[in-house]
């Protein structure tokens, strides 16, 4: 019951931190009127964070484990959201179907055998 | 009122139990192919044209699963903290990795749209596809583009990604957790990146964490460059 409580409390003040960093690298950005997306500021201002254990990484655990695990469930309303669009899509769908598929199939496939490549010339590749 | 905030939580729960269940009826081998957040986005679609309910007023309670996805990004800090080692040991292949796909990512979207026939400014919005959402769509509004059709390109890109990047790259006998890493998350952002979070590569989550940042920031500054370059190029031919 202890245990149970201690995780809980553990979650909820983790929580806490994610949401103030998102709120205050909203607001900030917004001060300095700087077009950059908060939540990529609010990550790398994390890593920070943690990298120089102003936040203990035993208090964040649970929270992130546990909301990388929903991560795919939030981007159903997005989904759910294109069929605002769906006119416009399809007016266009050769061209961007072709763009989206060709175009990522050809990025990921080129970058991963770089990066491969890369690595056997540096001798890293038994690191991985 | 209070109408209105129950309706708002049957929405919100209502978006988490359609996924909950489309996952569950994914661990039945008939259905096993088939991607939980596509099945579940479809029955939903189907739900709100059976029942006649608008999307901005599915939205009213949905946008706070949508806003869940701000904390949720910032909380991808702490694979990317604890398999940091990774990007040390091989810092010289991610790096140029990151400038690699950046370069491909926009030229393919280039070439491909030209291709194709398609017009200018859909070209010019699909330009950031492989940059998660927010970013993409304040490049497109920088760049003269449609930020609607950007948000839907980068959410195609990213199932694209999410659901065949690791067949894909399989295909291609690439095994590598840096290269599998780095190649999902700079060709298809949050979303591929959680494709990987699910089957629990941390390893591989944390160089993906680290490649759509990087990627999203090289993104934002290459676009202009490169279409100053291509308009050059264009104007020889």
């Amino acid at each position: 019951m202890k245990l149970l409580l201690k995780k809980m409390f553990r979650m909820l003040a983790g929580f806490s931190i994610l949401l103030v960093l998102q709120i205050c690298s909203e607001r900030f950005l917004h001060f300095l009127g700087v077009k950059f997306p908060a939540t990529i500021f609010g990550m790398i201002i994390f890593v920070l964070l943690l990298h120089f254990k102003i936040i203990p990484a035993r208090l964040v655990k649970d929270i992130c484990g546990f909301m990388i695990s929903i991560l795919p469930a939030l981007f159903v309303p997005l989904l759910v959201g294109i069929t605002v669009y769906y006119n416009s899509i399809k007016q266009n769908f050769l061209g961007i179907a072709a763009v989206i598929v060709i175009g990522t199939f050809v990025t990921m496939v080129s970058t991963a055998i770089f990066v491969d490549k890369m690595m056997e010339w540096t001798g890293k590749k038994d690191a991985s | 009122m209070l109408h209105s905030f129950f309706v708002k939580i049957l929405y919100f729960v209502l978006t988490f139990a359609i996924f909950y269940l489309a996952k569950s009826v994914n661990r039945i081998k008939l259905f096993k192919k088939l991607p939980p957040i596509l099945l579940s986005s479809a029955v939903i679609i189907l739900l709100l044209r059976f029942f006649n309910i608008e999307f901005s007023e599915y939205n009213t309670g949905a946008k706070y699963v949508t806003f869940l996805l701000g904390p949720a990004t910032i909380a991808l800090a702490y694979p990317l903290i604890k398999n940091r080692e990774v990007l040390i040991q091989n810092k010289r292949a991610i790096y140029c990795g990151f400038v690699f796909a950046t370069s491909i990512a926009i030229t393919s979207v280039m070439v491909l749209g030209k291709f194709c026939h398609t017009k200018f400014p859909i070209i010019i919005s699909m330009l950031p596809k492989s940059v998660t959402t927010p970013i993409a769509v304040e490049i497109s509004k920088t760049t003269g583009g449609i930020p609607e059709l950007t948000a839907c390109a980068v959410i195609f890109t990213g199932i694209f990604g999410a659901i065949f990047g690791r067949r894909i790259l399989k295909l291609f006998n690439i095994d590598n957790d840096v290269a599998i890493g780095l190649s999902v998350g700079a060709a298809s952002h949050v979303m591929g990146t959680s494709s990987l979070a699910e089957r629990k590569k941390f390893k591989q989550v944390a160089i993906s964490t680290v490649a759509l940042t990087i990627v999203a920031i090289l993104t934002a500054i290459f676009i202009p460059v490169l279409l100053k370059i291509y308009s050059k190029v264009m104007l020889l031919f």
